[in-house]
């Protein structure tokens, strides 16, 4: 069999998986034990160093949550939940939108929301541009969900009849 | 209990020592022998074998829920289950045969002949017998492993190059939750759609190219004549000490294990799991009085255990 390639397969560091050609052009895989005495380590390590298979390992795990982030995009654009903003918006994003801006609001329960969604809203680029004093203001105390976004559609308006800024179309 | 150096018959047909190099063409020729009829085998059976018991672990999906007006929240689906199977089905067996030692010694002179300290020719005890050809061989059995003739080994294929199979169906086989076989369109979705991952196989290594060994010489019972031993008779010897040293003296028995201490024979069997799994909550719409619900088996594959067939002098 001709040596392809060998990574480790566990957190410990102690087995190791050798990728080999068949003499008939198939692949398979054999667990070795990273046990410096283990005949089937010394047969390893004449094909490749420690280095190598903590690299490959490196590699490996690079490649899988490569894998696993892409698939949870495809997962996540098929229900809706993930869209590219601002054209692609499905009728998911949508609802989850609205669910969230009309959904009952405690002030104690979701309080860490409505601060994430203020600092969502302070990142966007007319806000940023944007110079009235007394609106962001009004902005940072908004205690509701409603509040915040209402005043951000309102110094949105503002920006554009004034010429400021345009409106951010960044996602 | 010594290690001897046995006598042998020079090409005029005088008593010399054998060197050390030919006493080690014996002991290979021993390992060889052991090889052609090992005294423990092992087999594949359906379940019931007696090394330790290894489990394939893998999710499943929970069971599928509906209702008439909305589909059933993802707090009332049920989550994804661990099913394991459990694989016992290695099974060792010792030969009988080999209990008690079969080389008669009458009159203690079976054994080959050694020169003592004051060059007196004297017939090996059955113990100096093992410590001069057996004791060494049976250790190297353990050190070489998966390398030494009847030795078994688990690999990842039906074949390998000098082993024979000792069955088609595999002692052990990794399988994980197969996520691409579930669909939302499909609720309700057999819960168990495992994939097979690895199948691992037991084999046994083939025998190598014997040695050309000297023949010592022992002494004759019925007139106690020198004579050098015919070939059958001293392989039977050899190979019938093999087997019995190698079942029945503490320190020389050979014993395989699974996840115990010895020599690593063959492949690990890597039991592969979905970690991470936090149920994939999916829903299907049959009509305005059929709304369906499952969680189905996510997460990213990792391995959870590592199992090694071994063998070891106990």
């Amino acid at each position: 069999m001709k040596y392809v390639t060998s990574r480790f397969i566990d957190e410990e560091r102690e087995n190791i998986e050798v990728l080999w050609e068949r003499e008939d052009g198939g692949f398979i895989t054999t667990i070795v034990p990273a046990d410096e005495t283990a005949r089937s380590y010394k047969e390893l390590m004449k094909h490749a160093d420690l280095d190598t298979i903590h690299d490959n390992t490196w590699d490996w795990i690079n490649d899988q949550k490569k894998l696993i982030d892409n698939e949870l995009h495809r997962i996540g654009r098929e229900r809706g939940v993930i869209f590219d903003a601002p054209g692609g918006m499905s009728s998911e994003a949508f609802k989850i939108l609205l669910k969230g801006l009309f959904a009952d609001f405690d002030a104690v329960k979701n309080k860490e929301e409505l601060f994430l969604l203020k600092l969502e809203i302070f990142e966007l680029d007319f806000i940023q541009e944007f110079k009235g004093r007394k609106l962001k203001a009004r902005l940072r105390k908004a205690e509701t969900v409603i509040d915040a976004i209402k005043t951000a559609i309102e110094i949105y308006e503002t920006t554009r009849e004034a010429g400021l800024a345009s409106p951010d179309t960044s996602d | 209990m010594t290690a001897r150096t046995p006598l042998k018959l020079d090409g005029d047909g005088n008593l010399v020592e054998m060197t050390p190099g030919e006493i080690t063409r014996i002991k290979r020729h021993a390992k060889y022998l052991w090889g052609t009829n090992p005294v423990i085998t092992l087999s594949q059976v359906a379940s019931g074998g007696d090394l330790t018991t290894i489990s394939d672990t893998r999710y499943q999906a929970g069971d599928w829920e509906f209702s008439v007006s909305a589909y059933p929240s993802e707090a009332t689906t049920a989550e994804p289950s661990v099913v394991t199977v459990n694989y016992d089905k290695i099974l060792s067996a010792i030969d009988s045969a080999g209990a008690t030692p079969i080389v008669p010694d009458t009159n203690n002179v079976a054994f080959p002949v050694y020169l003592d300290g004051s060059n007196h020719i004297n017939a090996m005890t059955d113990s100096d017998f093992y410590d001069t050809f057996i004791v060494d061989s049976i250790a190297e059995i353990v050190t070489d492993g998966d390398n030494a003739p009847g030795v078994y080994t688990i690999h990842t294929a039906t074949s390998l190059t000098g082993y024979t199979l000792v069955s088609a169906t595999p002692i052990y086989t990794d399988t994980r939750a197969d996520t691409t076989a579930y669909t939302a369109a499909e609720i309700p979705e057999a819960n168990d759609q495992p994939v097979t991952i690895t199948n691992y196989y037991l084999l046994q290594k083939d025998a190598d190219s014997d040695e050309n060994i000297p023949l010592p010489v022992y002494v004759r019972n019925a007139d106690k004549d020198l004579q050098q031993y015919d070939s059958a008779s001293f392989d039977a010897m050899l190979e019938d000490t093999m087997r019995y040293v190698s079942r029945n003296i503490v320190g020389s028995k050979l014993s395989y294990n699974i996840d115990g201490s010895g020599t690593v024979l063959g492949s690990g069997m890597a039991n592969t799991v979905l970690t991470g799994v936090t149920g994939d909550y999916q829903t299907r719409f049959v009509n305005s009085n059929d709304y369906r619900a499952q969680e189905f088996p996510n997460g990213t594959p990792t391995t959870s255990a590592t199992h090694y067939l071994r063998i070891e002098k106990v």
